[in-house]
């Protein structure tokens, strides 16, 4: 994958980061979306170096995902800045109130706030984009996911239904548009050394966990692969599990 | 009789903007046969019959950016609305699409809600005069007027590129119709084919399209083509500065788009333009120079001979506006008033989010 347009949410940290610089790299052209604008300063004045033989280039859009009102001048400003949008990386995510609590001991109003970003924001920015992509009959969104979309961990619950919903969007979008030239995928990184991770976990042993630079490079080339057979439209197999994809890439 | 009176003039208010799902529900489709005359209502639904295979539908893939800049011109302490409405290379006639400087048209603050034509009273602006913004990095510098018109300043920005951008999608809102109940957000304003963010109104016959009807006609052979045309401000509220309407606007036809348009000539099919706008920007690039994109300043009218299109899907337009001369181009006037007479029976609605009229010679 070289010279695409890329909108990276949550590119300030861990995997956004990570794969914004793997893309850039490659020769993309990246747009990175964060609510801190020190972050996202700080993580294009670190890629600057990088990029400069690959032709790629890096850009930065401040905006809150879960908040509609941002969510649409961020798609309008990423087309304007990268002229068009092959790839689309809904990566963001709140893990809600930590510690986890319990489903019993939860608020409502955090569950809404953990939907707002994983699960609204996500479908909100795919169909600001997707006019673009159909028109050329060409694109790909991913979702970012995780197992614990598929195994009921006690107190990953918030975290856990929303990532549920984001699968199973994924899977009515692609049944959707099939053969339109639109593809979509559901992906479990896997467990990452990440400011998520250890919000989460906070005695997690860090040797247990992936560095998030080698997922970036890993995901870089199996995201590359289903890009370029992206009007096969022989998927039947949108979410893959950190080993499947893995197996692939 | 003179029904044109009537229905032109718009309601009070309308209910705020109806959700895509409703207005696409609700959506009235009048049928102009462009060869005979024939004219008949049905829905919109019902587009895919007035289609066959290698019939072209091109849209407009504009999406509109927030064009209303809430400002302080720091000389008088004023606050006013500076609507953006074209580049000022594109004014020029250059083809860049930049966003740094523009022709702008002054309002006194007042509200939205009032009609553009009440709010016309502004201080006394100079070359040199500062806007001031919310953004601290971000000022306007007027450094001219258009035709000498105080309300049509040309404004630079005065901040980097990138402030800029982040100003204008952080602090612009999209321009408001008086006849809206509700704000109209960001999102009640872009069609189902926004892409490209350079239209400064909506390319509002859109509105009503949806994706599935497009897929219905994609399924019987309709290619849908995108093309770019910065649609721009209709109206200032005052007829002498109407006149100078519509300024030059960007547009751009890709070499695919030209390629599956010519295809279709070939083989003698419809190309039917989505809007007004859509059919500025293929008839600009099938002009003379068949310049690909840049600026255009072409009307058409009754004396142009179409050149790329052979048909047009657009909204009802007012009588005696530069939209209806523009319907010259695609059918006699008199088959098309005879057709608006039947729309205006149904009760078919005439602004941005009303109903619209096919004009082909399959309708």
């Amino acid at each position: 994958m070289k010279n695409k347009g890329i909108v990276i949410t949550g590119g300030s940290a861990g995997l956004g980061l990570a794969l914004a610089k793997t893309f850039v790299e490659n020769g993309n052209h990246v747009v990175i979306t964060g609510r801190d604008p020190k972050k996202l300063e700080a993580a294009a004045s670190g890629l600057l170096p990088a990029d400069s033989n690959s032709g790629g280039s890096l850009h930065t859009i401040e905006a809150d995902i879960s908040q509609k009102a941002s969510v649409y001048p961020t798609a309008l400003e990423a087309q304007g800045v990268l002229g068009k949008v092959d790839l689309l990386i809904n990566n963001a995510s709140s893990l809600g109130k930590t510690p986890l609590p319990l489903l019993v001991d939860s608020d409502c109003e955090d569950l809404e706030q953990v939907l707002q970003t994983n699960v609204l924001g996500p479908f909100r920015l795919t169909k600001a984009l997707l006019p673009g992509m159909l028109l050329r009959k060409s694109g790909l969104v991913v979702n970012m996911s995780s197992d614990a979309a598929v195994s009921a961990y006690p107190q990953w619950g918030h975290y856990g239904l929303s990532k549920a919903a984001l699968d199973h969007l994924s899977r009515i979008w692609n049944e959707e548009l099939r053969g339109k030239g639109v593809d979509f995928v559901a992906i479990d990184p896997g467990d990452m050394a990440t400011a998520l991770q250890f919000a989460a976990i906070p005695d997690r042993d860090p040797n247990e966990l992936s560095d998030p630079e080698e997922v970036a490079r890993a995901l870089f080339r199996f995201l590359s692969a289903r890009f370029q057979n992206r009007a096969e439209n022989t998927r039947p197999q949108v979410r893959f599990s950190a080993d499947a994809w893995r197996a692939q890439s | 009789m003179n029904v044109f009176t009537q229905v032109h003039q718009q309601p009070a208010t309308l209910a705020s903007p109806a959700t895509s799902a409703e207005r696409r529900k609700e959506a009235g489709l009048l049928s102009v046969h462009a060869a005979s005359g024939h004219s008949a209502i049905t829905n919109l639904s019902e587009l895919p019959r007035f289609f066959e295979a290698g019939d072209v539908l091109v849209v407009n893939n504009a999406a509109t950016i927030p064009a209303s800049l809430s400002l302080t011109h720091v000389a008088s302490g004023t606050p006013l609305e500076l609507r953006l409405l074209t580049p000022r290379e594109v004014l020029l006639g250059e083809s860049e699409f930049s966003w740094h400087s523009w022709l702008a048209a002054a309002f006194s603050q007042g509200s939205w809600r009032q009609r553009t034509e009440e709010r016309t009273q502004i201080p006394l602006l100079r070359v040199g005069d500062l806007f001031a913004t919310e953004d601290p990095l971000v000022q306007l510098e007027i450094t001219g007027f258009h035709n000498n018109e105080q309300r049509l300043p040309e404004v630079g920005f005065r901040a980097a590129e990138k402030s800029l951008r982040s100003f204008l999608f952080k602090h612009g809102r999209p321009i408001q119709y008086s006849y809206h109940k509700n704000d109209l957000e960001l999102w009640d304003v872009q069609t189902p084919f926004a892409t490209q963010p350079v239209a400064t109104e909506a390319p509002s016959a859109s509105f009503h399209l949806s994706w599935e009807l497009m897929f219905a006609l994609q399924e019987r052979g309709v290619r849908i083509v995108p093309v770019t045309h910065a649609t721009g401000v209709s109206s200032l509220g005052e007829p002498e500065l109407d006149r100078l309407l519509p300024v030059p606007e960007f547009f751009a036809v890709g070499q695919e788009a030209r390629e599956i348009i010519v295809e279709a000539q070939a083989i003698n099919r419809q190309v039917i333009g989505l809007g007004t706008g859509a059919a500025r920007a293929v008839e600009s690039a099938f002009g003379g120079e068949a310049a690909s994109s840049g600026s255009t300043s072409l009307l058409l009218s009754g004396t142009h001979r179409l050149r790329g299109l052979t048909g047009l899907l657009t909204g009802m337009h007012e009588m005696g506006s530069s939209h209806l001369r523009l319907l010259d181009a695609f059918v006699p006037r008199p088959w098309l008033l005879a057709g608006y007479e039947k729309a205006v029976a149904a009760g078919f609605l005439w602004h941005e989010f009303g109903d619209l009229c096919l004009i082909s010679e399959k309708a």
